[in-house]
Order: C-alpha cells, then structure tokens, then sequence
C-alpha cells in the first residue's frame, strides 16, 4: 500500500514537545473518512514511517488532524515541519472505539498524557451525538500543567453542562487551580451507573493498567472497558508481525480491545 | 450550638459509623470556612486538629528553595486532611495546607478525638479501620506518583 501525499496547512504547538499537524491532499478539497480511534502511518520522506492516532473529528474529514510527540527522527522532522510541507500518509487502520455500541449508555473516557489524541475523535462524536449517550465523564492526567493537551478546548469542555470534566496532574506550581493526584484518584468520584456504562481508557500502559483496576472497583465488568494500546507498528496492515502482542498484531486486530479479550495478555511481562 | 452528626454522617469518613459513635465524635467537631488562599495549617505546626472537607478543595503544598511551593496533593469534597495523628501523642504538619476557593471543613479536635476512642474501643476500632484503609490508599496513591506513571 503506497502512500499518499499530503500537505501540512497548519502546525499547533500543543506542549514543549508535541505538536498537532493539519494535512490535506494538495490542491483539492476531498474528504478523508476514518473512525474514532483508527490510526495512520505518516512517512516523513527519506526518514521513516510512524504511525500516529488521528485526532480531528470524524464528522469533518475534510481536514486530517495528528497529534505527534517529537521522540525520535522522523517525529523531530514532523515537528519541525512547516506549513506547505509534504508527509506520506497511509491509512486509516485499525479497530476502532465502539461508539455506536455505546449508544444510551453512560461513557467515562480516561485519558493520560498524549493519550488524550486517540480519544479526541470519540469525544467529538460523543459531543456531536449528545442524546444519544447518558452521562459522560471525561478524565484527563498528566504529569504538569505544561504537559496538557488541547488547553483550549479542555477549557471549552468545562464550560458544557452536558459533559463533567476532571483533569488531574501529578504535581503542579501553586498557580494550578485544578486538581492535583494521579488520573486514578478521580475515578472514585466519577458520575455513572456501572451496569450501564462504557469505558474507554488510552494513555501510558501504567496508568491503563491501574485506572482499569479503578473501573473494576467501581463495579464495571471488563467486557465495558476498552482500552487503546499501543506497540511498534510497522506494515498497519498485519503481515509484518513488528506489533504482535500474544495472538494480537495491533495494528490489525486493536488499537482498540476490549479489555475481557485482553486481559491475559495485558500484564505479562514476556510480550 | 449547631447539630454537626447529620453533617457528619454523611462525611465519607464517617459513613457507616453507629448514630452513638457519631455523636461521640461530633462532640470534638466544629464547623470551619475558609476563603481563598487562607491556610488550613502550616509545615511544622503541632497538628491540634484534622479536617474532613465537606466542600470546596484544598492544596498541600511544599517549599523547595529552588523550585518555589509545589503543590503535591489537592484535597476535595469528601476527603480528609491530617489523619496521621492517629497513634502519636504530638503530631506536626508536614507540609502547609491552604484553600484554593472558598472551603467548608469540619475539623476534629485531635486530643478530645484520640481520649473518646481509648475510653469507647468501639469507637476507637472503627476510626482505625477508616485510618488504616485511607492510608493504604495513600500508599498506592504515592508510589503511582512516585513512579512516574507518565514516563511509560
């Protein structure tokens, strides 16, 4: 599978080290459809390919949005591009949020740090088909203040009464006027009946691990959470085997699993 | 005076606890306000009282000469400050404590709390057992902060 080219229209410094890119095809206005929770393999030209979770709203495909932490070569290269440059896109693949599923249940999302991206698109949609869920939490942990993602719209998000919003950091200068603990610790507190409820988890595999341990307290079964995992990907399309995890490959049969299909898996230490 | 058990029972800390176990301890109970910024306590002051918040949130805060105050911890609705007086005669703060935002609180008497639970063991084993289940989740609280779960 080749990739396509695509143009960098708009780069958004989100923290020291991440950045969101907006593609789109050049020269011509055309859709790019994908689902919450699907990914792309972006190539930065004589560089490498990575892939990198979409996080722009599936119901405006017109415009591809990434949000990429600059960690390695073709991260840094991606990061300091600028607007009119060229990137390789390949996708979308992978399984995605199971947001029809989810419909006229409650849903908490639970991100940490860069994981915030991936979940991005479900929130959208969620937002965007409001009746159709019950209550909806979102949770939000990051190391500091400085490393949080989308300030503006978290900021938005508060100020919706159809939605409650929890952001948590690890420690923060006394300026912070939010909450200060791990992501964890807020759980307890979140609003929803746990016989009617979808979870949806992304971030660190440590902070997955012990907020699906939180989930389980408050009484979630573990066919109601999915969580998004991440591993070196490589073809996208399962034949390489650079992501297989147990009887997975990522790529192909996650990002996204449901965490009862998983569990076995999720905390050997062998794979 | 004004009645604290109802307010009391419905604390967290408190839920569960006997109506007769409430009114042991409402007896070492007043009700505090505080206003933005105020401190609750301060490093290094003898710890005369705990404070279960009943709304607003407060922060635990260090001094680093370098770094200036960071705030370690916030402490909402439904928690509770200073519980590590417990089984120590004399007890100080370890960190300053202040409101961020208007804070409802009721605080404990320290000494009128510890005498009621060695004269009413019933009293005294059940403010343990809420001790000893607030401290372990502290513990698993701290070593998740401790280790960096962002650093994956």
């Amino acid at each position: 599978m080749l990739p396509e080219i695509f143009q960098i229209q708009r780069v958004r410094r989100e923290t020291a080290d991440t950045f969101t890119l907006d593609l789109a095809r050049p020269g011509e206005a055309s859709d790019f459809a994908f689902a919450p929770g699907q990914f792309n393999m972006l190539y930065a030209f004589g560089l490498g390919e990575v892939p990198i979770s979409i996080s722009g709203d599936p119901a405006h495909p017109q415009s591809l949005i990434h949000t990429v932490r600059n960690v390695g070569n073709v991260t840094r290269a991606m990061c300091r591009a600028r607007p009119g440059a060229r990137l390789g896109v390949r996708g979308p693949f992978g399984v995605p949020w199971p947001v029809a599923e989810m419909a006229g249940q409650d849903v908490v999302i639970v991100a940490g740090g860069l994981g915030l991206a991936p979940l991005r698109p479900a929130i959208y949609h969620l937002l965007g088909h409001r009746p159709d869920y019950g209550n909806f939490e979102l949770i939000y942990g990051a190391r500091t203040p400085a490393d949080l993602l989308y300030r503006q719209e978290l900021q938005d998000w508060r100020g919706r009464f159809d939605l409650r919003v929890h952001v948590s950091v690890d420690t923060a200068p006394t300026d912070w006027r939010g909450s200060v603990g791990v992501v964890t610790t807020v759980i307890p507190r979140a609003r929803f009946d746990p016989a009617n409820t979808t979870a949806l988890v992304c971030g660190p595999q440590l902070m997955m691990r012990y907020t699906v341990i939180e989930l389980l307290n408050r009484g979630l079964a573990p066919a109601q959470i999915f969580v998004s995992m991440e591993r070196h990907m490589k073809c996208g399309l399962g034949l390489c085997g650079h992501c297989q995890w147990g009887p997975f490959f990522v790529c192909k049969d996650g990002p996204v699993f449901r965490y009862d299909v998983v569990k076995d898996w999720f905390e050997r230490r062998e794979v | 005076m004004e009645n604290l058990e109802p307010i009391l029972a419905a604390h967290p800390f408190c839920q569960g606890l006997a109506p007769r176990l409430i009114h042991e301890v409402a007896a070492c109970a007043s009700r505090l306000n505080f206003t933005d910024g105020q401190f609750l306590c301060r490093a290094g002051e003898e710890a005369t009282r705990f404070y279960l918040i009943l709304q607003g949130r407060v922060s635990v805060e260090i001094f680093s000469a370098r770094r200036g105050p960071i705030t370690m911890q916030t402490i909402g609705e439904g928690g509770m400050l200073g519980w590590l007086w417990v089984n120590r005669e004399s007890y100080h703060w370890p960190a300053d404590t202040r409101a961020a935002g208007l804070t409802r609180a009721l605080s404990l008497e320290v000494n009128c709390l510890r005498e009621k639970c060695e004269a009413n063991h019933d009293l005294g084993y059940e403010i343990l057992k809420r001790y000893a289940d607030s401290l372990a989740v502290r513990f698993r609280v701290y070593s998740l902060q401790l280790t960096d779960m962002f650093q994956d």
